[in-house]
């Protein structure tokens, strides 16, 4: 019941699929608002940064539109904040894509391509496996033999360790495929595209 | 490996044909697209099968409805003509957008929208058929031929900057005889980037036969669970036993 209060604002920073994210978290009882300016944040539970795209107009629209520094400013707030796919890598301090490009540094650590020299298909399009690093508290409803959908070309790799909850395999190398790092999380698959999976996922957030 | 369903639209109808002719209305898109999903679908594709012809776009109602109740990928394809078409689709829900006939004609299109919005969601699509010893690109849903070359015409798809390669085979499309594994294979094993098999699919063999011989990432049905000859679990289940990884 007290799900259906769990406000969660999605950020609209330019062309995402924003659309499966809101009804996902309708899906588990959320009540989503897609935001387009930051001062139509009033008492936000939840920040969502999607992510689709490449890295540098990603950032470039965050700043333009206003949302950079809020967001650089938002650890301090206590609210707990997902960043997905591009969202997640944004939140790092730097990436490699078409050449090194700033991001928003609230996460320790690089944003780097995949290994181009294995007999993998690049970009990594597919359903994999998450193996948890850490003992996700109250997670009972996350399957560790379930599957999400990946969809990139480039990696997070996070300083501090500990901070990595899942890790997932490319071929035989292992990245990191979620991180929680105090009230921010991040995760390189889509949940909002990955199934009921997906929406348990959505739900974990919500409820941890 | 994933499975993809192809669910071809004429008019918000599904429809499906024989290589892309000879239409037959089946019922409503999103009733086929939930019923997928449900079943353990790891993709949908909604095709506009006209779109191309008569330069509209009436696809974009169906994706809004599909993914309040989808959560899978979804790629939109037939008919993108413009980065604003594309947009629209995104914003309509769509994942991807696969782009055939307006890649051939201006193929800096497709870097630009590469550029624009990310590899990630650009989708290239070849219909071909075999001609003698080498296999042509059709445009337009498969009505226009030209002096393209199938093979040759993927690796520059790569080159301007895709992120995925959708190849349909029109001679196997819709008549549910297996794929052309010949251009499917020579394909896949030649691209980076991960290669969709579409046409032909008849039976769970030539499913698990395809996924063993070539280098496919995923594989689209549409007659096979359109008429419920199989069962999305079953291909899954057959897959699997024969060392195939998918998401069960």
């Amino acid at each position: 019941m007290s799900k259906a209060s769990k406000k969660v604002y999605i950020l609209n920073y330019g062309i995402n699929n924003i659309k499966s994210l809101y009804s996902a978290f309708i899906k588990v009882d959320a009540k989503p608002t897609i935001i387009n300016e930051w001062s139509d944040i009033k008492d936000s539970n939840y920040l969502v940064l999607p992510g689709v795209g490449a890295f540098s107009t990603g950032i470039d629209n965050l700043k333009r539109l206003g949302y950079y520094d809020e967001i650089l400013n938002h650890k301090m707030k206590n609210k707990p904040l997902l960043g997905i796919c591009l969202g997640m890598q944004m939140l790092f301090e730097e990436s490699e894509e078409f050449g090194n490009h700033e991001g928003i540094g609230l996460i320790k650590g690089k944003v780097k391509m995949l290994p181009n020299d294995t007999d993998m298909k690049l970009p990594n399009v597919g359903w994999y496996s998450l193996k948890f690093e850490k003992d996700v508290a109250n997670s009972n409803e996350i399957d560790n033999n379930a599957k999400f959908y990946f969809n990139h070309g480039y990696f997070c790799e996070p300083k501090e360790k500990n901070i990595v909850l899942s890790s997932s395999n490319y071929g035989k190398f292992k990245f990191c495929s979620s991180f929680r790092d105090g009230n921010i999380m991040g995760t390189q698959f889509h949940p909002e595209k990955s199934g009921t999976n997906g929406l348990n996922f959505l739900n974990f957030f919500i409820n941890n | 490996m994933r499975l993809i369903g192809r669910i071809d639209i004429k008019n918000e109808f599904v429809i499906k044909g024989i290589h892309l002719e000879g239409l037959r209305k089946l019922g409503n898109p999103n009733d086929f697209a939930v019923k997928y999903f449900t079943e353990g679908i790891d993709e949908i594709v909604f095709h506009d099968s006209v779109a191309s012809l008569y330069e509209r776009n009436n696809i974009f109602n169906v994706i809004e409805k599909a993914c309040e109740e989808i959560f899978i990928p979804i790629i939109v394809s037939g008919g993108i003509r413009s980065l604003d078409d594309i947009e629209i689709a995104l914003k309509s829900g769509a994942d991807k957008v696969a782009i055939n006939t307006q890649a051939v004609k201006t193929p800096e299109f497709i870097s630009k929208a590469a550029r624009t919005f990310g590899s990630q969601c650009i989708v290239g699509a070849i219909d071909c058929k075999k001609n003698n010893k080498s296999w042509k690109v059709l445009t337009e849903n498969g009505r226009e031929s030209t002096e393209l070359n199938a093979y040759d015409w993927a690796l520059q798809l790569q080159e301007l900057g895709i992120g995925e390669l959708m190849l349909t085979s029109v001679d196997m499309e819709g008549t549910k005889k297996g794929f052309d594994i010949e251009i499917i294979d020579q394909i896949s094993r030649a691209l980076k980037v991960p290669v969709i098999a579409s046409g032909g699919a008849g039976n769970i063999k030539h499913i698990v036969n395809l996924a063993k011989k070539s280098q496919v990432s995923a594989i689209a049905l549409a007659c096979l669970l359109h008429y419920n000859l199989e069962t999305i679990n079953s291909i899954k289940e057959e897959l699997n036993y024969n060392g195939i990884d998918i998401r069960i």
